[in-house]
Order: structure tokens, then C-alpha cells, then sequence
């Protein structure tokens, strides 16, 4: 396992994996702003996770890379919330989750793409608010990806920060 | 007149002490960087241990072949890296399993040499043919100043903070770099060079030595085989003349 670890997040990925923790701050005119900017955006912690080459340029919820996905890829991505989401309802679950392969559909996608399924899930783990969303290279194949995702995400450890 | 072509003549013989010195001071310039393993023009290529992949073990094809500058002291395993990134971030990247070929460039900060790297990276050099893509590896932030990298580091390709890297792949020197293939999980090559150009033309020439080693295996085989040219089982269509 390949140690990955900053912001409060820790991951071992298997040989071959790759990834990136990384605050996203607001930025103006291409400076990164340490506060909010004028619309309230806030610098958010973003983990990228991948079986496959992460382009240096990608959004948040991985556009840039998923276009670059074949069959066998995976993606899997972590978007932290603010603090103050922690108590909304969309977040009450607790912990970091394991993944049922049925419950992907390539509908759950931000961006449909032909044969790729999704699956975005709202938990909280050590006062922390995040989105995981996980991209499938095949939607066929999902019986056999979920399970190597679910490997990454046992090795997730959130702590507070 | 005599006192004129005199005075030229001691001219003359300063200006030749000082060309003499100058040129001596260049090759003593010269003689040192190659000791540390910073190469210029052609003259800076080296060979290569024979150090070998993680699984069956296969020779290491030399970025370039001749004479000797820097070697690197890795044990030819192929090793995923990871680190930190110049913008307080952490970054792993996949070297192991993967259908790419990936050419690693260990740079520094404060290296002159590496600066041309730098400029060449920012101002979206293209990569050779026979490299997917370009992950830069520095020295971690207890060596390196991550804001002097932020502001080198280009947009477009990864920049890993990582001296354990540095440490599993041997690198003697910097500027050095290291093409891997993914597929096969092996080193294809490794080397210093000084400019993007002279690493470019070095894949080149190395991707040639490796197609020619393997016609020359091919035909060795053949031959164990018993199958020698023109034979007629090479041409099941019959042969054309």
C-alpha cells in the first residue's frame, strides 16, 4: 500500500493507485483566496483517487479525468463540506461507507457518460461533512470494481482537524 | 615603429596568456560538472547498471550508451511515489500495473541546469513519442522550498515532493530522469541530460536500440529454431519476388 495523507485524511492505495488531497480555495483572478470569496465560497478539502492516470488539470467532481476512464477504471472522490453541514440530515450518516455494486447507475453520474455508472453518498466522520462520489469505467463491470473500491475505502482513516 | 610593433607584440602574448587561461578554467569547469554528473551538449551521456525490473528480471535498456557521467544506484524496481505537493497538498502517483510509459524528471529548485526544465515544462514542451505523460519529482519540503516550486512548477503536469523517490530510484544527480514502462513494470532507461531537447533525442536513440535488440533476439530465436532466412515457413502465402 502507497501511504497518501494530509487535511485530516489518510489513505493506503494498492500498487498502481494513485491520488491527491488538496484544498481548493476560491480564488480571484487566479490567486487563491484564504478567506471566502464575494459569493460566500469557502476552500474546500478534495481527495482524488484513482487506478488510472489523474490528468494534472481535473475538476473537483473529476471532470477531465472521467472522460479519460476505460472499462476497468476507477474513481473515487472525497469532497469535504463545511463544518455546519455536519448536522443537516443529508449528511447523518456516519462513518466512512462501504459500496454495493447494485446500487450504481449510470444516472448517479454528474456528467452521463456511455457505459459508466456512479455513486454519490453524504457521510460524516470525526465532525466532518463529505461527499463520496465514485465513478465506474463500466457500469457491466460493477460486480467486480466495487470491491476494489471498497479495498481503498476500508483504509480511509478522517480524523479532525 | 620599432617601439609600435613592440608594444603589439607584448599585446599579442597577454591576449594569449589570457585565452589559455580561459580555456584551461573551461575545461577544469568542465571536468568538475562531469564529475558531479551535469552533462552539456553530447557529451553527456552515460551508461547503466544492469539493474532489473520487479518481476522477471530484464536488462535495463540505457537512455543513452556512452560515456559514463552519473549512474544511478537504484536496484531497478519499479516504485509508486508518493508525497507532498508544493501547494500543501499530498500526491501519489501509480507507476506499477499501468499500460504507460511515464518519464520521471528529478529536479531541484536551485539547480541552474534544472531552471531549463522548468521554463521547458511551463511553456507546455511536448513530450516525446514515446512518453505518455511527464511526473516531475522533487526532494521533499525538509530539502526543497515549496514556494520556490509553486512558482517553477507548471500547470499541466504532476509535481510529487518526495526524497524517499530520490532514495528508491538511485538518482545521483540533477536534472535525471527515468522512463518507465507500466506495462511491463520496468525501467526502460535513465540518464542526466541538460536540455528537453537532448532528453527527447536520447529516447529516441534508446527506443531504436530497443527495437534493433529486439529484431536481433527474434532472429537468434528463429535461428535456435532451426528456421533460417528465407525459410520457406516464414512465407505460408508463398513469397514474393
Amino acid at each position: 500500500m502507497t501511504p497518501l495523507s494530509s487535511h485530516g485524511v489518510t489513505v493506503g492505495l494498492p500498487a498502481g493507485w494513485e491520488g491527491e488531497i488538496f484544498n481548493r480555495a476560491p480564488e480571484v483572478d487566479g490567486r487563491s483566496l484564504s478567506g471566502p470569496d464575494s459569493s460566500g465560497e469557502v476552500a474546500r478539502n478534495v481527495v482524488h483517487l484513482a487506478n488510472f492516470a489523474l490528468p494534472a488539470e481535473r475538476g473537483d467532481f473529476g471532470s477531465g479525468a472521467v472522460e479519460l476512464m476505460n472499462s476497468g477504471a476507477l474513481l473515487v472522490i472525497l469532497f469535504e463540506h463545511g463544518p455546519e453541514s455536519v448536522e443537516m440530515a443529508l449528511f447523518a450518516r456516519k462513518g466512512v461507507p462501504q459500496l454495493d455494486p447494485d446500487e450504481f447507475h449510470p444516472q448517479q453520474m454528474q456528467r452521463t457518460l456511455s457505459g459508466q455508472s456512479g455513486r454519490q453518498i453524504f457521510f460524516n466522520e470525526a465532525g466532518r461533512a463529505f461527499c463520496l462520489y465514485v465513478v465506474l469505467g463500466s457500469h457491466r463491470q460493477r460486480q467486480m470494481l466495487v470491491p476494489l473500491v471498497n479495498e481503498v475505502l476500508a483504509t480511509l482513516d478522517i480524523s479532525e482537524i | 615603429m620599432t617601439i609600435l610593433v613592440s608594444a603589439l607584440t607584448v599585446v599579442v602574448i597577454l591576449l594569449t596568456i589570457v585565452v589559455i587561461g580561459l580555456l584551461r578554467s573551461h575545461g577544469e569547469m568542465l571536468r568538475a560538472f562531469n564529475e558531479l554528473g551535469v552533462t552539456f551538449g553530447h557529451d553527456g551521456e552515460h551508461d547503466h547498471d544492469s539493474a532489473t525490473a520487479p518481476l522477471p528480471a530484464q536488462p535495463r535498456t540505457p537512455l543513452h550508451a556512452r560515456d559514463r557521467v552519473a549512474e544511478g544506484t537504484g536496484d531497478g524496481t519499479v516504485y509508486d511515489i508518493s508525497g507532498t505537493t508544493p501547494r500543501g497538498g499530498a500526491q501519489a502517483v501509480g507507476l506499477q500495473n499501468r499500460n504507460e510509459r511515464t518519464l520521471l524528471a528529478f529536479l531541484t529548485s536551485g539547480c541552474a541546469t534544472c531552471r531549463n526544465f522548468w521554463d521547458a515544462f511551463r511553456n507546455d514542451a511536448a513530450l516525446p513519442r514515446s512518453v505518455d505523460r511527464l511526473v516531475i519529482v522533487t526532494k521533499s519540503n525538509d530539502e526543497e522550498s515549496p514556494a520556490a516550486l509553486a512558482n517553477l512548477a507548471p500547470n499541466d503536469h504532476a509535481v510529487v515532493m518526495s526524497s524517499k523517490a530520490w532514495d528508491d530510484y538511485g538518482v545521483p544527480v540533477s536534472p535525471y530522469f527515468v522512463l518507465i514502462d507500466g506495462a511491463t513494470g520496468t525501467i526502460d532507461g535513465e540518464g542526466a541530460a541538460s536540455t528537453w531537447t537532448q532528453v527527447g533525442s536520447l529516447l529516441s536513440r534508446a527506443e531504436a536500440d530497443t527495437e534493433a535488440e529486439n529484431e536481433h533476439r527474434i532472429d537468434a530465436d528463429l535461428r535456435a529454431a532451426g528456421i533460417t532466412p528465407n525459410d520457406p515457413t516464414l512465407y505460408p502465402t508463398g513469397r514474393d519476388t
